[in-house]
This record gives structure tokens, C-alpha cells and sequence, in this order.
């Protein structure tokens, strides 16, 4: 055990050390901000383009629409005319006001957007509303009364989202967690298969096993990558608590954080569940078998192509539940669910949308894991034989050769 | 002391290695002679259980386990090391997994250093070493924890003469220590020099087996070396004499059908005259080895 740790320890330190660590650490954000700067130009651009010129002397009606991006206001039709001719709106809307009566007309050469039209369509609503009740000449008290209906439907409407919402964060806990999975196995398979394919390269191996069991050292190499795995997670918790607990407290932020902290309570609530143990078990898998696929190949230029197998399958496992999340009881989805590498997207799936029951979700899980620990007991038996196995003849020869090794 | 017994070893249906038996002793030298893929290798495999195998190998009467790791040095036969680490700490590491303190691997790293000529610092990056050094410094990391068992592949190969002078001493001290050493060469000059008991294998059988000398003595003073002023044609016609050649040195060399012919050579050549070269010896290791192996069949 003391020597696995000091193989995790430096296996550990070596990849930790590495700058591409924290350039793996950082690089998510990276694309994040790039594609946010992106996504900001390119929405206002459009929102410059279907800008839509408002002519009303109404300043009730001017003001519920400057709110919006998507409307400018102008005092005189001859104004707007003046704003679409150089291009600065896409087209005019003329509101008038004839006998309690509000009417619009547009102005302008491509058909009006559609959601823009409903905008505006419920603002003008709004106010035509307030004219039929000022025209209607109701009383205090019944208009009393209609406010309090008013108030009684919104709180309906609350209880009925907050029961969508709570169906709808289940889901994005699930999609949240497969995703960092399929991410976690697309990049440490890699990294798990070259580290090792590198030492192979070396042939420094067999003073190492002349050191200490094979088995052992292949325990060691697997506990220093989740170690550098965990190292990640860390470091990603450490900086969504530090926004977490400052948000509240920032000026700009503040009040947008308000809005969504319901959301990531909730969806942290989510996190232990079922699925986070499929998530965790099929993580170890595939690194377990990323390390093998690195011990099979001779050259550490190989590793990558090595591990593309298990590359594969995270593809099938992420885009079948992508594809079957509307339909998780098909044979296809209810099979896949069992089958250890698969199961660790389709169980999670099948019990977030209900189609499976604990009892399916444990007789999975006992697949899995005794797939996992007879996958270890294997791999450990064989892995100095594969280490050791330095002819270049194919993976195939390989193996079957390491094979042939342990035998007698 | 390491023993040996009824050792096969077979990849598949392919069978390397067939009934091994010899022993090693502790504050003794053996060398492995054998030609490529006789299964000199894979007999160091065997014996550090790499691989799975049929027979008894045993290390002072137990079997190899886990708690015999620390007091083994292994030197294997393809050379390389971490590129990217520095030399302390590529030791260090070897060092650490045989149970040594860092602080201790510190302070004997170098010694070893300066006792092995090593050009380079203690933070040399590996890679920026050259190869002979290299080699060096995994010989260091082989021994730096006083191993018991001492199983070196090969440990000259690549290595020029200068070099395998100091090595040669530091098997030789390490000898004196006590420890069991067992190295493998297709180099007999090495094996002569170096060491007490021999084991020769052929094609997976030991051919032949035991202390150096008995070994060399056993094939008698079949071997003759002259100087003379007789022709080469005049020369293989004295008694006795199954072949003969010219050597650069101007010496010939005469392979005798038994050694007695020895004494009546000396008579014919010297006639009670002075003779500056008359040397009877027993045949190389390197002529023993190639006898056994049956390239000159004599
Ligand atoms: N893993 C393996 N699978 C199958 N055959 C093997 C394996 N390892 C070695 N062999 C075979 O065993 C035989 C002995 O090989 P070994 O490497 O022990 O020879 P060697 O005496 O060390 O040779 P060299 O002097 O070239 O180092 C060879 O025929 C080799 O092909
Ligand atoms: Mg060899």
C-alpha cells in the first residue's frame, strides 16, 4: 500500500506539475468568454438590424416600449421616415389614438418579426386595456375586486411552475452530470493512456516491478489520475463557491443571481442521487480501461489512437441519452441500460424521466460494479505482462501474448 | 543465496527455457553465457516472477514474495529512464519504491556519482545526459539501496572500455559486500574476469555449469601457443595437432587432440634449446562456449 501511494504521489505530481494541467483547468472558461464576446456582438448586431421605429404621442405607450432593445421612439412620422431611409430601423409602426380606440399600422419592406409583433401586440393590449376600463367608468370597488382576481391567479400560476421547474432542474441535474462525465473520460482517458504509454516507452518498467508488484503499481497509477481528477473538481468547487458567496454581494451581479439561486440550490440538492453514483463507477471504468488501452500500444505516440474505443463509447452512451431522452422506455434505451460503460448514461436517464424502477436501477449498479472489480482483478493479473510486452506486432499479438504470459 | 530448480518456461506452446538447475552464492559472481533469444532474460524474468513458470526458484530457502522486493537490484537489458525528470529525482523515486529515505538518496547519490565518474549534476534533467551516463546513473539507481540479489542484463553493452573498467570495480565491491550478483554477456572476456561460477545456456538448455576455472580445466591443455620458425604446413604436422593457425602476433596457436602431446611438442621444438614461446592452456570460455554450441564442431 505505501508503495501505490508513493506511485499515486508520483504520478500525481508529474501531471499536476505539467502546464498543460492548468491550462486544462482554465481552458472551459476560456471558450466560454470567447464564445460569450461572441454571442454579445453578434446579438446586438441583430438587434440593430430588426430595430423597429415607434411613432406615438402617447408617452405611457413609449415608455412600456423603450424598455425593450428592439423599438426607438419617435416623436413624428416624418422623424421614423427619415430613421428607416438611412438604415438605422428596419421599418415604422404609426399608434394612434381615434375615439378611445388605439390602432397600428407598420411601415417598412421585410414582413415585421414575429416576436417583436407579439411585443408589441400585448404592450398596445395593455393600454388598450387601461382605456376600455377608463372609458367603462367603474367604480372603486370594482375595480377593487378585479385586482384581487388578478392577484389570486398569479399565485396559482407560481405553484404550478415551481412544480415544472422542479421536473425541469431534475433533468438539467442529469444532463449537468452526464456532461461532466462524457467530459471527464474524453480528457483523462487521454491522459491516463499516454502517462502510461509514455513509462512503457521508457522501459524503465521493469525496474519498477522489480520493485514491486505489477498490480500494485497499476492501483497506484489509476489512484494518481483520479487524484488529479479530484485536483480539477477542487479546484472548480473552490471557485463556484467563491462565486457563490461573493455574488450576492456584487453590485452588477446581485440581482441576476437572485434569480437563478433557487435553480443551483436546487440542482445541488439534485446532485446525490442515483445517477451520481453510475456517473462515478463509469468514470472509474473507462480510466481503468484507458490505463490498459496505454499498456497495450508500444509507442506513447499510439495512446491516443489506443484509447479511441473508449472514446467511442462515451459518444454512443452521451448522444443516446441525447436522442432518447424523449424516448427512455425503448428496448434499445432499457438494454443499454445494463450494459456497464452504456449504463452509466442510460440508468441515470431512464430514472429521471421515471422508466425505471430503484430495483432495475440496483440490479444495474450491481452489474456495473462487479463488471468494475472483475475488469480490476484482471487487469491487475495481466498488467506487468502487457507492460513488459515491447514488440511491435499490433495490439492484437500484444495481448495475446501477455495472455500467454500469465498462463501456467 | 539464490537457487534454481527444474525451471521450464514456456510462451504458449513455444517452450524458452527447458529444465534450469544451478545456484548462486552469496559474495559470488555468476555469469549467464548465451547466444540472442537462448533465454538468458527470460531466466531473469523467471527468477523476479515478471512471468509465470514451472520448478522452484528460491532466495536464501523461501520463495521469491513481496517481502524480497527491497533486497533486489535489477539492471535490465533495454536502458532508458525518465527523460524528463532530473537525475535526484529519478533516483529518488527507484530509491523511494525500495524503501530508502530521500534524505538518504540525497547524501549516497552522490558518492555514487563521483565513485562512477558521472559528468552532471544532481539536477541534471535525464535527457540532458549523455548515454553512457545515462547508463550510469541506472546502475546507481540498481544499487543504491544494497541489494542482496544483484541481477544485472547485460551491463556493459554500450559502454567503452574506460567505462567498463570502473563498473567492472563496482560489481567487484559490491561483490565484497556480500551480495549475490548474476550478470549476463556475450562478452567470455568479461565473464573470465569477473566471475567465479559460469552457467552457459543454449537454446533454452544449460549446457554447462560451475566455477570458472574447473570449467576451463576440465577441457585439459588442449590449446598450444608457439613461436617457432617452422612453416605453418611443417607446424601441423607434429604430433598431436588436430589444427593450427598463425596468429598476428606471430605466435601460432595449435588445437591439440589431448594434452599430453604437450610435453612432446616441447621436446621435438626445443631439443634442449632455448624456446621463447611455449604456453599450454585450456581452451577460452569463449572456445567452450562456441564448442557447446555447436558452431565448431571439433
Ligand atoms: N513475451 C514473450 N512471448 C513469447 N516469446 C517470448 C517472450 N519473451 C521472450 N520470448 C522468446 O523467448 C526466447 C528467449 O528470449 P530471451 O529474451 O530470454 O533471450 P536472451 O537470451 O535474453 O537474448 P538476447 O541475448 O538477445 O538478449 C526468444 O526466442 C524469444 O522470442
Ligand atoms: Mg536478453
Amino acid at each position: 500500500m505505501n508503495k501505490t501511494w508513493l506511485v499515486a504521489k508520483e504520478t500525481y505530481r508529474r501531471e499536476v506539475k505539467n502546464w498543460s494541467f492548468l491550462l486544462m483547468i482554465f481552458m472551459p472558461f476560456i471558450v466560454l468568454l470567447v464564445s460569450f464576446f461572441f454571442g454579445m456582438s453578434s446579438s446586438s448586431a441583430f438587434d440593430n438590424n430588426t430595430k423597429i421605429g415607434i411613432v406615438s404621442k402617447n408617452e405611457g405607450i413609449a415608455q412600456s416600449l423603450k424598455k425593450t432593445e428592439d423599438f426607438d421612439i419617435f416623436k413624428t412620422k416624418a422623424k421614423a421616415v427619415k430613421a428607416n431611409q438611412d438604415g438605422d430601423i428596419d421599418g415604422y409602426v404609426v399608434v394612434e389614438n381615434t375615439n378611445a380606440q388605439l390602432s397600428a399600422t407598420y411601415y417598412g419592406t421585410d414582413k415585421m418579426d414575429n416576436d417583436i409583433k407579439t411585443e408589441l401586440i400585448r404592450v398596445l393590449n395593455t393600454h388598450q386595456q387601461a382605456l376600455n376600463l377608463r372609458n367603462a367608468k367603474l367604480s372603486q370597488q370594482q375595480l377593487h375586486s378585479l385586482s384581487q382576481k388578478i392577484k389570486f391567479t398569479e399565485k396559482t400560476n407560481t405553484k404550478k411552475l415551481a412544480a415544472s421547474d422542479e421536473k425541469g432542474l431534475k433533468t438539467a441535474t442529469f444532463w449537468i452530470m452526464i456532461f461532466v462525465l462524457y467530459f471527464l473520460v474524453q480528457t483523462y482517458s487521454t491522459i491516463m493512456a499516454q502517462d502510461i504509454a509514455s513509462e512503457k516507452g521508457t522501459k524503465i518498467m521493469e525496474m519498477i516491478f522489480s520493485s514491486m508488484p505489477g498490480g500494485n503499481y497499476f492501483d497506484g497509477k489509476v489512484l494518481g489520475i483520479f487524484l488529479e481528477i479530484i485536483t480539477q473538481l477542487l479546484i472548480y468547487a473552490v471557485m463556484f463557491s467563491g462565486f457563490y458567496y461573493l455574488a450576492p454581494h456584487i453590485d452588477g451581479v446581485k440581482d441576476a443571481f437572485a434569480q437563478i439561486k433557487p435553480a443551483i440550490d436546487q440542482v445541488l440538492g439534485q446532485i446525490i442521487s442515483w445517477g451520481l453514483v453510475f456517473v462515478v463507477l463509469g468514470l472509474i471504468l473507462y480510466i481503468v480501461y484507458a490505463a490498459v488501452c496505454g499498456a497495450i500500444v508500444t509507442k506513447a505516440e499510439d495512446a491516443n489512437k489506443a484509447v479511441q474505443p473508449l472514446v467511442y463509447l462515451t459518444l454512443l452512451g452521451f448522444f443516446s441519452s441525447l436522442s432518447l431522452s424523449n424516448n427512455p422506455d425503448s428496448l434499445f434505451a432499457m438494454i443499454m441500460s445494463y450494459v456497464p460503460f452504456l449504463s452509466s448514461f442510460l440508468m441515470p436517464l431512464r430514472l429521471i424521466k421515471g422508466n425505471a424502477t430503484n430495483l432495475e436501477a440496483s440490479i444495474s449498479m450491481v452489474i456495473l460494479l462487479a463488471f468494475l472489480v472483475g475488469s480490476i482483478w484482471w487487469i491487475r493479473k495481466i498488467y506487468p505482462s502487457l507492460i513488459l510486452q515491447t514488440d511491435d506486432n499490433g495490439i492484437w499479438k500484444n495481448m495475446k501474448r501477455a495472455l500467454q504470459g500469465i498462463k501456467e | 543465496m539464490l537457487q534454481v530448480e527444474n525451471l521450464n518456461k514456456s510462451f504458449g506452446n513455444k517452450q524458452v527455457l527447458f529444465d534450469i538447475n544451478f545456484n548462486a552464492d552469496n559474495g559470488k559472481i555468476l555469469g549467464l553465457i548465451g547466444k540472442n533469444g537462448s533465454g538468458k532474460t527470460t531466466l531473469f524474468h523467471s527468477i523476479l516472477k515478471f512471468v509465470k513458470y514451472q520448478g522452484t526458484i528460491t532466495i536464501d530457502g523461501h520463495s521469491f514474495s513481496s517481502n524480497d522486493y527491497d533486497s533486489v537490484g535489477y539492471l535490465p537489458e533495454e536502458r532508458s529512464l525518465m527523460p524528463k525528470l532530473t537525475v535526484l529525482e529519478q533516483v529518488s523515486f527507484l530509491a523511494s519504491l525500495k524503501g530508502m529515505k530521500k534524505d538518504d538518496v540525497k547524501r549516497d547519490l552522490q558518492d555514487w556519482m563521483k565513485k562512477l565518474e558521472v559528468k552532471g549534476e544532481l539536477t541534471d534533467k535525464i535527457k540532458s545526459l549523455s548515454k553512457g551516463n545515462q547508463q550510469k546513473i541506472q546502475l546507481i539507481a540498481t544499487l543504491i539501496h544494497h541489494p542482496n540479489l544483484i541481477i544485472l542484463d547485460e551491463p556493459f553493452s554500450g559502454l567503452d572500455p574506460v567505462n567498463v573498467e570502473i563498473i567492472k570495480n563496482v560489481i567487484l565491491q559490491e561483490k565484497h559486500r556480500g551480495a549475490t550478483i548474476l550478470f549476463s554477456d556475450h562478452a567470455m572476456s568479461n565473464v573470465e574476469e569477473l566471475c567465479d561460477d559460469v552457467v552457459m545456456i543454449n537454446n533454452g538448455h544449460i549446457v554447462l555449469n560451475g566455477n570458472v576455472n574447473d570449467v576451463r580445466n576440465n577441457f585439459g591443455l588442449t590449446r598450444l601457443f608457439i613461436r617457432t620458425d617452422l612453416n605453418l604446413d611443417d607446424v601441423k604436422k607434429l604430433p598431436g595437432v588436430e589444427n593450427a593457425i598463425l596468429q598476428n602476433n606471430g605466435i601460432y596457436k595449435l588445437w591439440l587432440s589431448q594434452a599430453s602431446y604437450g610435453e612432446e611438442i616441447f621436446n621435438t621444438l626445443s631439443n634442449g634449446e632455448y624456446l621463447r614461446t611455449f604456453d599450454q592452456e585450456p581452451p577460452t570460455l569463449d572456445e567452450i562456449f562456441k564448442m557447446k554450441a555447436g558452431e565448431i564442431n571439433e
